[in-house]
């Protein structure tokens, strides 16, 4: 408790960083009041289709062709982007600090294979990787999840081997053989939770490119057809780009305000979290 | 037409002459002072050092002196430094440039850190003539270039010259930059702890090769050091700097002879063994550490740490003064036998 | 007087010898290093390909709308899939050893040809791209570091975070608005005016030029964004380096000293960052072409999904990654040559 008043004291330092958060939390508290203002399916005709935003203000950022309303739209949008980019992001730093650790911990050919099997990860272009596993594996949330999880991984398993080599030669993990802990328990009980840090930072910054890849993936039309997402919003929106362009530009503005609060507060993490670099 | 260095009697003219120089630094806790009001003179062919611990303001009076502070961090904030007359401080920015590297040199603690790391030697030695010397041509700046590498008695200059900096070592990185601050025949040369960071047999030739360079060329050096183990066989006069202010000055072998101010004894104690070249070990042995330049003590700054402080040097700060051949600020100073 | 010595063998140089084979061993080196790194793709794609739900017969048998086992079986017997794993892993490595990537059945065309057909619009797209925001990147960065703390540093600041956050797909879109439907300057899409029959060859490129601003504009403006950053920070790093107080003690002029000494050194790490982001600026390109029409690999990949062209893809994945490894090295001759550290070492 302690520590996370240290570190909230640092962060605020940083006026953009709270400027981020406040972003984001306001945003992760449209995707929780979603279904309590907008009970009904977005999916559904609401109104005449489209009214331009402030031409009903019961609707104020206009309809679509179909009439569905574009607020609803975007509230609900913000349920599906939080959710795919946290989830995705879970599973990329499952397998990354798996791979990190292990190859880290018990260097050798062990290290050597996985970080070839990283660098392939690095090599294949991230986008067309996805685009790809979506493809071949079907346009569902679970696919589309482990795809952003199986692009995004690499540089958390980067990071973590890095910390880990270095962590297994201090004093405090060499005292943990000497008493004879498990290895298991010296990687997951004393190394991880000491290179947490970076990773809180990579994470937030995860979340948003998760967020950002998984929008093109819905505006090719590989996002999955039952949730709603902005992307497919903006894909959808295209259609009619030249009479009412303002059907792209919304969604295109929920993702920028989530990626750029995600990105301020990364770099506010950073901050507060790395002491040297505060002096810049 | 000059004598063996330590020896040498200095032309009465000084080279550069420092008045009151005051440099500021803006820290989050407001402007500090970091050097106070400071005299100094260095005449031709005479090293004069500057002694103090880290923190006592000698590379910031280096740096004001060369108008290097860095910007928006620190300023000089008063006072005038003529080198031949010509007020440094109050020259614009242009004509400080045509100085800098031709009349007034530096050359600074970090030999590994100090050269751009993707360019050659040569030509990095060659920007000095490009800047101030525009007339020579490509072949000549080339001569020169190798001639100065032989002046600093690096072997094998035409081929040094293309050399990127990693090639070299430490103390060859060094006599690379002597000789690019002696490219241009300055009449002064700041050396701001010079050898510092090299081990102990390279440090004695960075220094042996600096005052053969001085006799030959007449140069006036301002020597930076933490370390008075270099100062015995390297410098005529020694200028003690403490939290900013000079504490006292004297010819070199008075003030090994005789060291008047208490600081000057504990520097002087804290030596290893004084016939040695001297090491790298940080003067530890003065208990107590240099106060924060933003909360002074009352008084003398020194009192704290003083052996021998009475109550009078907590109530006003000793001003310098003359002490036989020495000048002195502490008000327990004496002629003969120190307090 | 003291005797000056000149320096014994022992420390006249750190490390005199200059082996390592120079550029050429530089270059075998990485291309060796590749090696694994290709296998590696080749296997992980046949193992998507045979965990893929049906192969290509199941999607040619339900577009043609017949079912016939006995006909797909004789397909796969063609194909060479009713034979066991190994044997196709095997024949499929022997297959792209020999730079057959395999037979679009959608197309009716061998896969290789199909994106070497399309690469040429691609490669002209990032290399215009990459050249524009790596620039543009380098110029904005430094301009914020020289100027620091001023409204100027802000405002450039301000314009690469916001670029940062934007999706690739959506600034192309709101430049088509713009430039296209609004202003009318520029076309939307497309790679040239098919209306004009044989324009000759000045006019055509002139015309690709055209085409090709609003996509390479695109594509570059997140790049721009990271180089913009990148080089900022780059830039007040170098700055405060001893190597840069010893050029300004050398006389040297504000200009020259952020010129030859803080720019070049402050490079570095963009060059670097340029071999990083290869791979996603490839996968940025996919996205601008399906938007601008553009006819290269991203407007392929975009058919291939929907045709469920699987060999397709996999053919443009294996090609695109053996295409970031090249531009890889040569990102990294371009870095030895900043940094001539490099290939002495």
């Amino acid at each position: 408790m302690k520590a996370l008043l240290d570190l909230w004291r640092l962060f605020r330092r940083k006026r953009t960083a709270v400027l981020g958060l406040a972003i984001f939390i306001a945003i992760v508290a449209a995707a929780l009041l979603a279904p309590v203002l907008y009970p009904d399916d977005p999916a559904d005709m609401v109104a005449a289709p489209l009214l331009w935003p402030g031409e009903d203000m019961a609707y104020p950022l206009g309809t679509d062709p179909l009439g569905r309303d574009v607020a609803a739209g975007i509230m609900h949008g913000a349920r599906s982007a939080l959710m795919i980019g946290g989830i995705s992001t879970l599973v990329a730093l499952a397998i990354g600090i798996t791979v990190g650790a292990l190859s880290g911990y018990y260097g050798g050919w062990v290290n050597d294979v996985l970080m070839r099997i990283t660098e392939m990860f690095q090599t294949m272009p991230q986008f067309i990787l996805a685009v790809v596993l979506v493809a071949i594996f079907g346009p569902a949330l679970t696919s589309i999840i482990t795809a952003l999880a199986l692009v995004s991984w690499p540089p958390v398993a980067r990071l973590v081997r890095a910390e880990v080599m270095s962590l297994r030669e201090r004093e405090f993990v060499q005292s943990c053989y000497v008493i004879g802990m498990s290895e298991r328990s010296i990687i997951f009980g004393q190394i991880l939770p000491n290179c947490l840090t970076p990773i809180i930072v990579t994470a937030s910054i995860m979340v948003a490119t998760a967020i950002l890849t998984e929008a093109g993936l819905s505006f090719l039309g590989l996002g999955d057809p039952n949730v709603l997402t902005w992307g497919a919003m903006i894909g959808a929106g295209r259609e009619s780009l030249r009479s009412a362009w303002f059907l792209v530009a919304e969604p295109g503005l929920a993702i920028i305000l989530v990626v750029l609060s995600l990105n301020l507060v990364g770099e506010g993490l950073n901050d507060a979290l790395n002491p040297k670099l505060k002096l810049r | 037409m000059a004598a063996s260095a330590p020896s040498l009697v200095p032309d009465a003219t000084p080279v550069l002459a420092v008045e009151g120089l005051t440099t500021c630094l803006n820290t989050r806790a407001g402007k500090v002072t970091v050097v106070d009001g400071l005299d100094l003179t260095v005449r031709a062919g005479e090293t004069l050092a500057i002694v103090g611990e880290s923190g006592s303001g000698k590379s910031m009076t280096a740096l004001s002196l060369m108008r290097l502070l860095p910007d928006g961090v620190a300023f000089n904030a008063g006072g005038a430094a003529r080198l031949n007359g010509r007020d440094l401080l109050s020259l614009s920015e242009r004509d400080m440039r045509r100085l800098r590297g031709a009349d007034i040199s530096m050359i600074f603690q970090e030999p590994m850190t100090s050269l751009n790391p993707v360019m050659r030697i040569g030509r990095q030695l060659m920007e000095v003539f490009e800047e101030h010397r525009p007339e020579l041509s490509a072949q000549q700046r080339r001569e020169k270039a190798t001639d100065l590498l032989k002046l600093v008695r690096i072997p094998d200059p035409a081929r040094v010259l293309d050399d990127l900096p990693h090639h070299l070592s430490g103390g060859m990185r060094q006599r690379v930059m002597i000789a690019m601050a002696l490219a241009c025949e300055p009449k002064l040369l700041i050396a701001d702890e010079p050898t510092t960071a090299l081990d102990a047999t390279v440090q004695a030739q960075i220094l042996d090769l600096l005052r053969t360079l001085q006799a030959e060329l007449g140069l006036a050096i301002v020597l930076i050091t933490h370390n008075l183990g270099v100062v015995a066989q390297n410098a005529h006069r020694v200028l003690v700097m403490y939290a900013g202010r000079k504490v006292e000055e004297a010819p070199v072998a008075e003030l090994f002879r005789t060291p008047r101010h208490p600081y000057t004894r504990g520097l002087l104690r804290a030596l290893p063994n004084p016939d040695a070249g001297g090491g790298r070990e940080p003067l530890m042995e003065i208990p107590g550490i240099v106060p924060a330049l933003s909360a002074l003590p009352k008084g003398c700054a020194f009192q704290p740490r003083c052996p021998v402080a009475i109550d009078a040097c907590a109530q006003t700060r000793p001003a310098l003064r003359d002490v036989g051949p020495a000048k002195v600020a502490c008000i327990l100073a004496t002629e003969g036998v120190p307090a | 007087m003291a005797r000056v010595e000149t320096a014994g063998p022992g420390t006249a140089r750190a490390g005199r010898g200059r082996t390592g084979g120079g550029l050429a061993g530089f270059l075998i080196r990485r291309i060796l290093q590749a090696i694994p790194v290709i296998l590696g793709i080749i296997l992980f794609s046949f193992i998507i390909l045979h965990l893929a739900p049906g192969d290509a017969i199941d999607v040619m048998a339900g577009e043609a709308g017949t079912g016939d086992a006995a006909y797909m079986a004789q397909l796969r017997e063609k194909y060479g899939l009713d034979q066991p794993l190994y044997v196709q892993l095997a024949r499929y490595g022997v297959q792209i050893a020999q730079l057959d990537l395999g037979y679009s059945i959608r197309n009716n065309a061998p896969v290789r040809d199909l994106i070497l057909q399309r690469v040429g619009p691609t490669l002209l797209l990032m290399s215009v791209s990459i050249v524009l925001s790596v620039a543009m990147g380098v110029l904005f960065g430094a301009l914020a570091a020289v100027r620091r703390n001023t409204l100027l540093d802000d405002l450039i600041s301000l314009v690469a975070l916001l670029a940062y956050a934007m999706p690739i797909f959506w600034i192309g879109l709101m430049f088509i608005i713009l430039f296209s439907v609004t202003l009318g300057i520029l076309p939307s899409g497309g790679f040239y005016d098919v209306t004009q029959q044989n324009p000759g060859l000045l006019v055509r490129s002139l015309d690709v030029a055209h085409h090709l601003v609003l996509p390479a504009l695109t594509l570059s403006l997140f790049y721009f964004a990271i180089y913009t950053r990148l080089m900022r920070a780059s830039m007040l790093e170098v700055m405060s380096l001893d190597y840069v107080r010893t050029a300004r003690a050398k006389g040297l002029g504000g200009a020259k000293v952020t010129v030859r000494h803080v720019v070049r050194n402050a490079l570095l790490p963009i060059v670097t960052m340029l071999g990083m982001q290869t791979a996603s600026l490839l996968g940025g390109a996919v996205v601008v072409e399906t938007v601008f029409n553009w006819p290269g690999l991203g407007r392929l990949t975009y058919d291939a999904v929907f045709q469920r062209d699987y060999s397709l893809l996999i053919g443009i994945l294996l090609m695109s990654s053996i295409l970031v490894i090249i531009i890889n090295i040569l990102v990294d001759l371009t870095y030895s040559w900043l940094d001539p550290r490099i290939v002495a070492r």
